[in-house]
């Protein structure tokens, strides 16, 4: 059975003064191009000829553009199992979602029990001065998991940077495509590299973003069990069992809950954090190599003349 | 690596002042900016092509006077007129088909499912 093909794209509305403004350098690039191939000298007629074949080229990469990113739109399309980009950009949302709560919960965890810890300490205190029986126990567990707590944080803001960069994208793609068309077709190629990769980031990462969860999934660690930890139930923190008064239980339990938020707190950086800025790194360097393959020169009408 | 960071940071600056440019600046409108750069672009343009035309012909005719001129020797003039002849008519046959290349273009690309910006 043949699959239905994807929605067409919203219509071009928002980016049609910025296509047209592109068509306008395309245009005249060609005019100087004949311009300067009229001119007496061989300098000249070079430069008019390169010209002329970015102008030609510029109007071909505009009026082919709705083409790119349809084609774009259809290997999405093939690629996510035939869902449209809304439903994968669901999926990707709530996935970021779950990976912001899940730091959120493991920085208030990490933090309730430093803090806990600290005031522990400081009531003994006030009861007995100068005893303070919790320091060599918070200073244990803040060098156990204290380091986890600055990565975790840095994870929930790339989740957040991730976030706001898709909406971005999924806003003012079709813009952010038509100004490269615009700085692709500047005459003299003063800016064609730059309107080459304005043209390719904005495209690989609207497409590829969404397959951040499935790469996240295929090589997240299979000992990750899905936050130990959520806003209702922390396995982890039963084990502390702060109420039984046995004093051996609860600093075994407390370096047993180190352990295991340590466990947690990598096996999250891992998913939440490294992989993702790895699929970021991928995505960069496809969006580099389509940059550059829109950025390069063509030189078949300088051979044909 | 340089020229892979230079492009990061060329697209980065340039998507920086799309933003600024449609987004932050409450004293001129977007839409102001880019009916000015567009009708710059347009009046650059009329200029070319209405000087264009005249440049051709005018190579041809210099073209013609090297190539017939009464310098009986002087064969590297005369082969000059004879290049300046050859692109000439290059010039101008590449000038006049290049609507018809310009709609060839335009079809394919509608054909393919690419719209055309509506202005």
């Amino acid at each position: 059975m043949v699959p239905p093909l994807p929605p067409p794209l919203p219509p071009a509305t928002e980016n049609a003064a910025l296509l047209g403004l592109a068509l306008g350098f395309a245009t005249l690039s060609l005019l100087l191009g004949f311009i300067l191939r009229t001119l007496p000298y061989r300098g000249y007629q070079k430069a008019g000829n390169e010209l002329i074949e970015d102008g030609f080229i510029s109007f071909a990469l505009i009026s082919m553009i709705s083409v790119i990113i349809g084609t774009f739109s259809v290997a999405a399309f093939i690629l996510y199992g035939n869902s449209s980009m809304a439903v994968m950009y669901q999926g990707y949302y709530a996935y970021v979602t779950g990976a912001k709560n899940g730091a959120f919960v493991m920085i208030t965890v990490i933090g309730g029990v430093l803090w806990a810890l600290g005031m522990a300490n400081v009531g003994v205190g006030i009861v007995a001065p100068g005893v303070q029986p919790f320091l060599p126990l918070s200073l244990t567990f803040q060098s156990q998991i204290g380091p986890w707590l600055g990565m975790v944080q840095a994870t929930y803001s790339l989740m957040v940077a991730l976030e706001s960069l898709a909406h971005i994208l999924e806003d003012k793609l079709l813009v952010l495509v038509a100004f490269g068309c615009v700085l692709y077709a500047v005459p003299k190629r003063l800016t064609r590299a730059a309107g080459g990769a304005m043209i390719a980031w904005p495209l690989v990462f609207y497409f590829g973003l969404p397959f951040m969860p499935t790469f996240v999934k295929m090589y997240g660690s299979a000992t990750y069990h899905e936050m130990a930890c959520t806003l209702t139930s922390c396995p982890a923190f039963d084990s502390l069992n702060p109420l039984s008064g046995n004093w051996q239980a609860i600093l075994s339990g407390l370096l047993n809950f180190g352990a295991l938020v340590s466990e947690d707190a990598a096996a999250l950086i891992w998913m939440n954090f490294f992989l993702p800025l790895l699929w970021v790194g991928i995505l960069s360097l496809a969006a580099a190599g389509v940059g550059r393959i829109l950025g390069g020169y063509v030189s078949l009408v300088e051979q044909i003349l | 690596m340089r020229g892979f960071l230079g492009r990061c940071s060329a697209a980065l600056s340039a998507g920086l002042g799309l933003i600024l440019l449609t987004q932050l600046s409450p004293l001129v409108s977007a839409d102001d900016t880019f009916t000015y750069v567009s009708d710059l672009v347009r009046t650059i343009s009329l200029a070319c092509l209405a000087i264009v035309v005249p440049l051709i012909l005018l190579g041809l005719v210099l073209g013609y006077i090297q190539v017939a001129g009464p310098w009986g020797g002087m064969r590297t003039l005369r082969k000059s007129g004879r290049t300046q002849i050859e692109m000439g008519y290059i010039t101008l046959f590449l000038f006049i088909i290049t609507p018809a290349i310009f709609f060839i273009i335009m079809e394919i690309g509608k054909s393919l499912g690419g719209g055309w910006p509506q202005t």
